[in-house]
C-alpha cells in the first residue's frame, strides 16, 4: 500500500517547486494510473518516491505500508518493498546483468534476514522469469542494458520487478518507445504481478498501455497537483479530448 | 652582463653524484662499460634529477619530491644477504626470478628455450651495454644504468613456445636504501612467452628503487607481458619498461599500478619492424597522498603497425595520478593505427588527475585518435543500483569494478586477465567499500 499526503517538491540544485501538494492512496490489490501533460511532474513524482537526490522534498509524507519511507536511503526503500521501473533504463558497461540481478536480489534477501540464494537456485529463478518475458539467456550475458533494443530494456526492468517481489511497483512511462508487440509482453508480464498484496501506480501519457494494463483508478496530474480522479473511463476521455477542458475545468 | 649561472645542487643530487664516485670503481663492468656508465653520470651531473621545467617530467617534479637519496645498496655480494619472505607466484605454473635489493638471489629452473645470464656477469663479460640516450627527459635510465649492479639477461629461442609464465619479482627487503635493476629479454625469431613483473616492497620503509626492463621482441614473436608496481606505502619507485618490436611481433602489457608514496613507471615502444601490434594498457588505482605517474612514448616508425593504448585511473583521499601518453608516427609510418585513451574517476574533492595525450603524426594515411575522460562516479548508474536495493557500498564498488575491469580487456580470456581482476578487488575491498 502506497500513501502520499500533501507531497511538495523541488529541484534540489534550483529550487523550482514541480510537486505541490499531491494526494494519493493505493491500496493493496490495485492498480492506479497517474496520467498528465509534459512537464506536469509525473517523472519526478516516481523519482521522489524513490527517493532520488536531485529532488528535495519540502512537506507532507511517503507511507509504504504505513511506514514513512522519506527518511531512507533509495536502497532501504527498495528493500521495503519499493520498485520503480525507469523509463530509461540506465546502460552499466561492465556489469554482468547476470551479477547485477543476483547482488539486488541477495541484497534484498539480505535486507529481509533471508538467507542469499545459492548459484542454482538463483539461475532457476532467474530463468523462470526470464522466459516469461521472452529474455533469453544470451541477453542476460551481456552487461547490464548495453545494446538492448528499448523493448529489451523495459521487459528487462519487468523481469527485475518479478525477481525483487515488490508490494510497490511504479511504472515511469514503461510503454515509451515499445512497439505493439513489445507492449503487450511488458503488459503481461506486469498483469502476472497483479495481486492482492501489491499495489502499482502506473505512470504514463498515452492511454493506449491501460488497454493492457487495466487500472482501477486514474488520476490527472496537472502543474504539480492531482486535479482529477475518475475510473478508467477517465482514461478514455483524455484520449478523446486531450488534457486542456479538465485543466480548465479545474482551475 | 654576463652572469654566470650556478645550479645549486640539492642534498638528494649531491648524495648521487658522491654515491657514485665512491661506487663506481666496484661495480661490475669492463672499462667499456665504465665509460657508459660515468658517460650517464655526467649527464646527471649537469641536470641533476629531473624537475618541472623539464616537459617530460613537469608533473613529476623529482627535485621536489625526492628531497632525499638513500644510500646505495651496494648488491655486490660482500655483506648478508637480507632475510626475506619471497612470495608466492601469481599464478601457480610460474617460475620465479627473484631480485633482492637490486641483486639476483634466486632463479628457479627455467622452462625449455629459456636462459638466464645474472646481469652482474653479463656486465663483467660485457654483453650487456648501459650506453643509451643523454636527453633530460631519459633520468630513470640514465641513473640506473650509472649504478646498476645486478639483474637478469634473459634469452628466449628462435621458435621457443613457452608456455610456463615466467614471473619477475623484484622485492625490496626494507632497508632503507636506493637499489637499481636491470632485466634484459631478448626474443628470437617466432618465440612466444608470458612474463609477469613484480616490483614490491614492505609497507613503511622509505625504500627507493629504479627498475629497467628491457625486450627486444624479434620478428614474428609474441611476448604477452604484465607489471605490478605494487610497492609499500612509503617507497618511491622508478620503473622503465622498453619494448622494441621487430616485424609481425606482437605485444601486450598490462600495467597495475597501486603501490609506492612516489612512482614514475615510464613505457617507451619503438616499432622499428612493418605490421606489428601493441596493446598496452594501465589500471591505476591510488589514494591518501600517492603520486603514481605513468608515461607512455609509442613511437611508430614504419609503415603498417597498430596499437592500442587504454587507461583507467581511480583517485581517491588526496592522490594525484598522472598519464602522460605521446604517441608518433613517423613520416615512413604510412597505415599506423593507433587508439589512445585515458579516463579518470575522481572519488573525492582532493583527489588529482593529470591527463596529457599527445599525437604527433608526420605520416598522412593514419588512423588515429585519442581521448580523455575525467570526472566524478556516475551518480545515474548509482542511483539505478541503489533503486534496486544494492546498498551504497556495494554499488560503488560494482561500479568501479566495471570501469576498471574494462583496462584488462587486452587479456580477455587469458590468465592475466583474472590477476588483474584480483587486484582490482583487493585493492577496492581496501579502499572504495569505505567510502
Amino acid at each position: 500500500m502506497l500513501e502520499i499526503k500533501n507531497l511538495h517538491a523541488r529541484i534540489a540544485e534550483d529550487g523550482t517547486e514541480i510537486l505541490r501538494g499531491v494526494d494519493l492512496t493505493i491500496p493493496k490489490g490495485e492498480v492506479h494510473a497517474i496520467m498528465g501533460p509534459n512537464g506536469s511532474g509525473k517523472s519526478t513524482l516516481s523519482y521522489v518516491i524513490a527517493g532520488k537526490e536531485d529532488y528535495e522534498v519540502t512537506e507532507g509524507e511517503i507511507l509504504l505500508d504505513g511506514e514513512n519511507i522519506l527518511e531512507m536511503d533509495p536502497h532501504e526503500r527498495a528493500n521495503a518493498g519499493l520498485f520503480l521501473a525507469f523509463q530509461y533504463p540506465i546502460e552499466i558497461p561492465g556489469v554482468a546483468t547476470m551479477t547485477f540481478l543476483r547482488t539486488a536480489l541477495n541484497s534484498n534477501r539480505k535486507a529481509r534476514g533471508q538467507e542469499e540464494l545459492s548459484t542454482p537456485d538463483f539461475m532457476r529463478v532467474v530463468k523462470e522469469k526470464a522466459a516469461e518475458l521472452n529474455i533469453s539467456m544470451d541477453m542476460l550475458k551481456r552487461p547490464l542494458n548495453v545494446g538492448f533494443s528499448g523493448g529489451e530494456k523495459k521487459r528487462n526492468e519487468i523481469m527485475q520487478m518479478a525477481l525483487l517481489e515488490p508490494s510497490v511497483g511504479v511504472l515511469d512511462e514503461t510503454d515509451s518507445g515499445l512497439d505493439i508487440d513489445a507492449l503487450k509482453v511488458v503488459a503481461d508480464g506486469v498483469n502476472a504481478l497483479r495481486g492482492a498484496d501489491r499495489s502499482f501506480l502506473v505512470i504514463t501519457h498515452y492511454q493506449r498501455l491501460l488497454n493492457h494494463i487495466v487500472p482501477d483508478v486514474v488520476h490527472v496530474l496537472s502543474n504539480g497537483r492531482i486535479i482529477k480522479t475518475g475510473d478508467k473511463d477517465l482514461a478514455l476521455e483524455l484520449e478523446a479530448k486531450g488534457y486542456a477542458d479538465i485543466i480548465a475545468e479545474a482551475a | 652582463m654576463n652572469m654566470e649561472l650556478k645550479r645549486i645542487r640539492t642534498e638528494a643530487e649531491t648524495a648521487v653524484l658522491e654515491a657514485f664516485i665512491d661506487a663506481q670503481e666496484t661495480l661490475p663492468g669492463k672499462s667499456e662499460t665504465l665509460s657508459d656508465r660515468r658517460q650517464r653520470m655526467a649527464l646527471f651531473e649537469q641536470q641533476g634529477l629531473p624537475h618541472r621545467r623539464v616537459e617530460e617530467w613537469k608533473y613529476t617534479d623529482l627535485r621536489t619530491l625526492m628531497r632525499t637519496i638513500a644510500p646505495l645498496t651496494l648488491s655486490l655480494g660482500e655483506g648478508q644477504a637480507p632475510e626475506v619472505d619471497i612470495p608466492a607466484p601469481l599464478l601457480e605454473d610460474a617460475v620465479q626470478i627473484v631480485i633482492v635489493d637490486g641483486r639476483l638471489v634466486r632463479a628457479d629452473n627455467l622452462p625449455q628455450g629459456v636462459a638466464l645470464t645474472p646481469l652482474r656477469d653479463a656486465l663483467a663479460e660485457g654483453s650487456v651495454s648501459l650506453s643509451g640516450a643523454t636527453t633530460p627527459d631519459r633520468a630513470i635510465d640514465a641513473l640506473n644504468a650509472a649504478f646498476v649492479s645486478d639483474g637478469a639477461a634473459l634469452t628466449v629461442e628462435k621458435g621457443a613456445t613457452v608456455e610456463t609464465p615466467i614471473e619477475i619479482v623484484s622485492l625490496r627487503s626494507g632497508v632503507e636504501a636506493m637499489s637499481h635493476m636491470r632485466v634484459e629479454v631478448s626474443m628470437g625469431e617466432g618465440a612466444s612467452a608470458k612474463i609477469v613483473e613484480r616490483h614490491i616492497s614492505p609497507d613503511g620503509a622509505a625504500t627507493q628503487s629504479s627498475a629497467v626492463t628491457r625486450y627486444a621482441v624479434a620478428d614474428d614473436a609474441s611476448l604477452d607481458l604484465m607489471r605490478f608496481q605494487m610497492e609499500g606505502n612509503a617507497a618511491t619507485h622508478l620503473g622503465e619498461t622498453v619494448l622494441d618490436l621487430a616485424g609481425k611481433s606482437n605485444a601486450k602489457l598490462l600495467h597495475i599500478v597501486a603501490g609506492a608514496k612516489l612512482s614514475r613507471s615510464e613505457t617507451r615502444v619503438t616499432f622499428n619492424g612493418e605490421e606489428s601490434r601493441l596493446d598496452v594498457a594501465g589500471i591505476t588505482m591510488v589514494a591518501d597522498r600517492q603520486h603514481a605517474d605513468l608515461t607512455l612514448y609509442v613511437d611508430h616508425l614504419v609503415p603498417f603497425g597498430d596499437s592500442t593504448e587504454t587507461f583507467k585511473s581511480v583517485i581517491d583521499d588526496r592522490a594525484r595520478a598522472v598519464f602522460q601518453g605521446k604517441i608518433v608516427v613517423a613520416q615512413d609510418a604510412q597505415k599506423t593505427d593507433a587508439q589512445m585513451s585515458t579516463n579518470a574517476l575522481l572519488l573525492s574533492e582532493a583527489a588529482d588527475m593529470i591527463a596529457k595525450p599527445e599525437l604527433e603524426i608526420f605520416a598522412d594515411d593514419v588512423s588515429c585518435a585519442h581521448g580523455a575522460t575525467c570526472g566524478e562516479m556516475d551518480e545515474d548508474l548509482l542511483f539505478y543500483l541503489l533503486a534496486r536495493g544494492i546498498p551504497h557500498n556495494e554499488a560503488r564498488r560494482l561500479l568501479l569494478q566495471a570501469f576498471l575491469s574494462e583496462g584488462a580487456e587486452l587479456y580477455d580470456g587469458h590468465p592475466f586477465q583474472s590477476l588483474a581482476f584480483d587486484a582490482i578487488d583487493r585493492w577496492l575491498e581496501e579502499h572504495a567499500a569505505r567510502g
